[in-house]
C-alpha cells in the first residue's frame, strides 16, 4: 500500500513542483546566456551607451534570479505544507482517511515525498550553480579551492554534517506535520491553531537550543583546546577534528532524532486515534 | 451472523456540544436502512464515525466485528456530502486510484456507468458540471462490492429527476449481501427503497424499526411519522 500512496502523492505534488523547477532551470539558462553575452561584450561593458544597458539588464536579471532561487526554497516548503493540509485535513482528507491504509503509511508516504522534493530542489540548485560557472571555472580550480577545506575537515566530520543536514530536513518537515495534526483537532479553526502550535513549538525549540548552546559552549571550548593540544603539542586550530565538535554534533543529532521520534509518534497517533475531520 | 454495523453507547462531543449521545444501533447484512433526521440531528457525525473520519468521545463502534481501521475501510464504501476529489485529476485517473486501493472496486462497472451518462473519462474533474461531478462520486462509491455503503445525503440538493437516477443507480449496483445506510431528510423520495428506518433526534436514536412495522404499528407512512416526530 505504501507504494500506491507514494504513487498518488508523487503524482499530486509533481503538478506543483515540476513547473516550479522547470521555470528555475529556464531562468538558470537565461542567466547563463546573459552572463556569456556580458563577458563576450568585453571589459568596456560597464561604460556608456548600449553596453551599459546590457550591464543593467544583466545586473537586474542576476538580482531576480537570486530572488527566485530563494523563492524556490520557500515554495518547496510551502508546497509540502499545502499538500499535507489539503489531503490530510481539508476536503481531500475525506478520500485520504477512508483509504484502507494505516496512519503510519500515510505519514511515511508524505515524509518520503517531502524529502524527495527537498533533495530534488537542492540538486537542481547545485546543478544550476555549476552550469552557471561552466566554461569559466574548471574542475581542477574547484578542487584547488576546496582542497584546504578538505585537508582541515576529516571525512568523518563531513559524514556527520551530512547526517545532521538530513535529520534537520526530516525534523523540519515533521514540525510542520505535527503542528497541523494538533491544529486539526480544533475542527473549526484548524489553520490558525496549526500556526499557533507551530509558533509555540519553534519558540520552545529555539529557547532549548539557545540554553543548550550556552551550557555547552564553555565545555566545547575546553574540549577543543584539550584535543588540539593533545594532537599537536600546542594550542592550534584544527577545530573540526576536535572532540568538542564531534560531541557537539553527535549530541545535536541525537536531540534531532529524539524530536523526530516524538513528532512522528504524535502525528501518527493523532490521525490514528484522535482523528477529527469536521 | 456478525452485524455489519454495531455501535454501543457512542457519544460524540464537539467541544461542549453533544452531537451524539449514547447511541446504540445494530444493523444486519443485506438491509437498506434510512438514517433519518432533520439538519443537525447527528446523521453526518454518525456516518463519519463509521467511515473513520471522526473518533467517538466514548463508546465502541465496529464494522463486521472489527474496530475502525484499514480493514474496515476496505469494507466500507463512503459517499460524503462533500466534493472531495482533486479537480486536476481526470475521471479515468480517479478510477485508477480507486482500482489501486480498493480490491472490491469494479473498474468495468464504473466505465459502463460513465458511458451510460456520456461522461468522457478523459475529462478533468474541474471541467465537469457540479451535477456530473456528484454523479462521478456516486459511480465510484457504487462500483465497489462493499459490505457497508455509507451514503450521506446522496439526494440532497438535486432535482427530482436526478434523485430518481441516483436511487436507481444505488439499487441496481450495490452488493446485495451488503447493507446500505443512507442519510437523508427527503423521506418521501427514499421511503420506497427502505427496509428499515432509524430516526435520529438531537443526537439520540428515537425510533429504529422495519419500515413495514412502522406502517403497521403507527398506521402511517415513514414520511408521515417523520413529520409528526420532528414537528416544530
Amino acid at each position: 500500500m505504501l507504494k500506491k500512496l507514494l504513487k498518488r502523492d508523487l503524482t499530486a505534488t509533481s503538478r506543483l513542483f515540476v513547473p516550479m523547477l522547470l521555470v528555475y532551470v529556464t531562468a538558470s539558462l537565461i542567466a547563463k546566456g546573459l552572463l556569456e553575452l556580458f563577458i563576450s561584450a568585453g571589459p568596456e561593458t560597464s561604460g556608456g551607451g548600449a553596453i551599459s544597458l546590457l550591464f543593467i539588464l544583466v545586473f537586474m536579471y542576476a538580482a531576480m534570479f537570486i530572488l527566485y532561487l530563494v523563492a524556490c526554497i520557500l515554495m518547496t516548503v510551502i508546497f509540502i505544507i499545502y499538500d499535507f493540509y489539503k489531503t490530510m485535513i481539508k476536503e481531500e482528507s475525506y478520500l485520504t482517511h477512508t483509504l484502507p491504509v494505516s496512519s503510519k503509511q500515510l505519514l511515511n508516504s508524505k515524509m518520503i515525498i517531502a524529502f524527495f522534493w527537498q533533495c530534488v530542489t537542492m540538486l537542481v540548485t547545485i546543478v544550476s550553480v555549476f552550469m552557471f560557472m561552466a566554461g569559466h571555472i574548471n574542475v581542477g580550480q574547484i578542487k584547488e579551492f576546496f582542497a584546504p577545506v578538505f585537508r582541515e575537515i576529516p571525512y568523518s566530520y563531513l559524514v556527520l554534517s551530512a547526517v545532521s543536514l538530513v535529520l534537520s530536513l526530516i525534523c523540519g518537515t515533521l514540525t510542520f506535520f505535527v503542528s497541523m495534526a494538533i491544529g486539526h483537532l480544533n475542527g473549526k479553526h484548524p489553520l490558525i491553531t496549526s500556526i499557533g502550535v507551530y509558533t509555540g513549538i519553534r519558540i520552545v525549540m529555539d529557547v532549548a537550543s539557545a540554553v543548550f548552546t550556552v551550557f555547552f559552549f564553555d565545555n566545547k571550548i575546553k574540549y577543543t583546546i584539550s584535543s588540539a593540544s593533545y594532537a599537536n603539542g600546542h594550542v592550534t586550530a584544527n577545530i573540526y577534528a576536535s572532540y568538542g565538535n564531534y560531541i557537539w554534533n553527535i549530541l545535536s543529532c541525537l536531540c534531532t532524532v529524539a524530536l523526530i521520534v516524538c513528532f512522528y509518534w504524535v502525528t501518527q497517533y493523532i490521525f490514528a486515534k484522535k482523528i477529527n475531520i469536521e | 451472523m456478525t452485524p455489519v454495523f454495531e455501535c454501543s453507547h457512542i457519544t460524540k462531543h464537539y467541544g461542549a456540544k453533544a452531537a451524539l449521545s449514547d447511541i446504540n444501533l445494530t444493523l444486519e447484512p443485506g438491509r437498506i436502512v434510512g438514517l433519518l433526521g432533520p439538519n443537525g440531528s447527528g446523521k453526518t457525525t454518525l456516518i463519519k464515525l463509521a467511515a473513520g473520519l471522526l473518533t467517538p468521545t466514548s463508546g465502541t463502534l465496529t464494522i463486521c466485528g472489527e474496530t475502525i481501521g484499514p480493514l474496515t475501510k476496505s469494507k466500507v464504501s463512503y459517499l460524503p456530502d462533500k466534493d472531495y476529489l482533486s479537480g486536476w485529476m481526470s475521471v479515468s485517473q480517479v478510477i485508477d486510484l480507486f482500482h489501486d486501493f480498493y480490491e472490491n472496486f469494479d473498474r468495468n462497472k464504473a466505465y459502463e456507468m460513465l458511458n451510460r451518462l456520456q461522461i468522457d473519462p478523459g475529462q478533468k474533474l474541474k471541467t465537469l458540471s457540479k451535477g456530473n461531478r456528484e454523479k462521478v462520486i456516486l459511480i465510484l462509491t457504487m462500483s465497489r462490492s462493499a459490505d457497508l455503503y455509507l451514503l450521506d445525503e446522496p439526494i440532497g440538493g438535486v432535482d427530482p429527476a436526478a434523485r430518481d437516477y441516483i436511487l436507481q443507480t444505488i439499487l441496481t449496483n450495490y452488493n446485495e449481501n451488503g447493507t446500505i445506510l443512507i442519510s437523508t431528510h427527503l423521506i418521501s423520495d427514499v421511503e420506497r427503497i427502505l427496509d428499515e428506518a432509524v430516526f435520529l433526534k438531537n443526537g439520540t436514536v428515537s425510533i429504529h424499526s422495519a419500515v413495514d412495522d412502522i406502517r403497521n404499528q403507527y398506521q402511517k407512512s415513514v414520511d408521515e411519522l417523520f413529520r409528526e416526530v420532528f414537528a416544530c
